[in-house]
């Protein structure tokens, strides 16, 4: 599994170098609220790899290759899910590195000090549009599938503001309420066992597709 | 001792097209070419045996083992060839190496770079700037360095001009030399297998028309040539595709000794050879 995911990355050589540039730009031009920059650089890097990787694997016809080899379909499967957590690690890790590197060649750069909480909201922004986006993918392919990552990426920006300004609503007060009487660590526990779950139904979905597929 | 690969009674559906309880037997130490025009159902069955599409019925089992059950083990000593390179274009030789040896418990490194060697392959260039031949002769190290017992290939030799054709041809031959290892070849280029297959099988809209040893087909089948007046029902029943113009008739015979007992002199009966097979077939169908 390890080696396909080195696949991955050695393939995308050149939208790690763009994924790079565009932290830069974001940094520089998107100043105004640097929490927000950093979710945002976090999500748009993670979502331009996966959908390079997807598009390098389908224009090779990897299917056919990689099921060729001794892997099981699990093991492509989990492949894919893996690359999640490995890409935001990379993205995280340039955040921090190009923030670094900014401020020390002009402090005047506002920066988002990178904080737990908001890699666990990051990471819960990536787990979600993947964990939607992955079945898809694999019941019908690269090329039937790009419309619902777009309607997903782009879908995140424009529900998140709907979403605070339905702040009021009697269901999201509740669950604020709810959430406001714990603990920290008992709020993070609920979140991160929300996305696991998330994450086995939507990788068992994905496998169950894959295991049917026909090439 | 289990044959290295077996077929039975086969079945795949598909809208406009069906293989038809397909059935052969390659055993270990031979060659068997798998022959038959463009969309006879060459490469559905070569997907099947790699469980890249489901059977609907039927067995397929590689070195005695059902191909689906024991999927990863067969497939750590199958080495494959298709017809078009699926190998990632954008990266160089050395990388593809890096990813894919660690796939096989046998892998070879040493086997591997004998091969680039012999076969003068660059490890730095991308494949996407790799000739065909080339494509060719890196997915033939690949499959030769992981010590695989059986090596299938779909069209193989499409595309590549005769003298890497023939290079092709002198590895196959050294790999064959264990016998315990088996090659099955798909391919259009019938004067390919003339010379090295064994075992030649016959594939056309999705039937097996014959699998069998070459030199039973050689002693079997005849080209027959004939004056047009002989052409009674009774002897067409004994050809195949029959072409007649203003001389005569031309046509395949399943029976060269029945056909020659019956016409004698009348006739003249040549060896045909396997395009002359497939050409006769698929005219008579």
């Amino acid at each position: 599994m390890f080696q396909l995911i080195l696949k991955d990355i050695l393939l995308l050589k050149k939208t790690l170098l763009f994924a790079a540039i565009y932290i830069i730009v974001m940094m520089i031009f998107l100043k105004q609220d640097s929490a927000v920059v950093f979710l945002i650089s976090i999500i748009a890097v993670n979502y331009m790899l996966i959908l390079s990787a997807c598009a390098h694997d389908d224009k090779n016809k990897a299917d056919i290759l990689l099921n060729s080899f001794p892997l099981t379909r699990r093991t492509v499967v989990m492949a894919r899910y893996c690359s999640i957590f490995v890409f935001t690690v990379i993205a995280i890790a340039y955040y921090l590195v190009i923030a670094y590197i900014l401020q020390m060649i002009n402090p005047s750069v506002q920066v988002h000090s990178v904080s737990l909480e908001s890699i666990i909201v990051a990471l819960c922004a990536v787990i979600f549009i993947n964990s939607i986006y992955f079945p898809v993918l694999f019941k019908v392919g690269f090329i039937h599938s790009r419309l619902v990552s777009f309607a997903l990426f782009f879908g995140t920006f424009a529900l998140v503001p709907k979403f605070f300004e339905q702040a009021n609503h009697p269901f999201i007060q509740n669950v604020v309420h709810y959430l406001y009487h714990l603990s920290k660590v008992e709020v993070m526990v609920i979140v991160i066992a929300v996305m696991i779950l998330l994450l086995t139904i939507s990788f068992l979905l994905s496998l169950q597709f894959y295991r049917k597929r026909e090439f | 001792m289990a044959p290295i690969l077996e077929v039975r009674n086969l079945r795949k559906e598909f809208e406009g097209f069906s293989l038809k309880n397909i059935s052969f037997v390659l055993e270990k130490g031979y060659i068997m070419g798998f022959i038959g025009p463009n969309g006879a159902g060459k490469s559905t069955t070569i997907k099947l045996i790699m469980n890249l599409i489901h059977k609907d019925e039927g067995e397929i089992k590689v070195f005695g083992l059902d191909n689906v059950k024991y999927e990863k083990e067969i497939k750590e000593r199958i080495g494959f060839v298709f017809d078009e390179n699926y190998f990632y274009d954008e990266l160089t030789i050395s990388e593809v190496k890096r990813v894919v040896a660690p796939f096989y418990r046998n892998w070879d490194d040493k086997l591997f770079y004998k091969y680039i060697k012999e076969f003068s392959l660059p490890l730095k260039k991308k494949i996407k700037h790799l000739s065909k031949g080339m494509k060719m002769k890196l997915s033939l190290a690949i499959a030769l360095s992981h010590h695989a017992e059986l090596l299938i290939m779909d069209e193989p030799t499409s595309g590549l001009d005769p003298i890497i054709r023939s290079e092709l041809l002198d590895i196959l031959s050294s790999f064959i030399q264990d016998e315990n290892r088996g090659v099955f070849f798909s391919t259009h280029i019938t004067s390919d297998l003339d010379k090295i297959a064994d075992y030649i099988t016959f594939i056309h809209d999705g039937e097996i028309i014959f699998s069998c040893t070459k030199d039973e087909i050689f002693e079997n089948y005849g080209l027959v040539k004939g004056p047009k007046e002989l052409l009674h029902s009774n002897i067409r029943q004994l050809l195949i595709g029959v072409k007649e113009n203003q001389f005569g008739f031309e046509a395949l015979t399943k029976d060269k000794q029945k056909i020659k007992r019956i016409l004698g002199d009348k006739i003249i009966v040549d060896k045909p050879s396997l395009e002359d097979i497939i050409v006769y077939f698929q005219r008579g169908m």
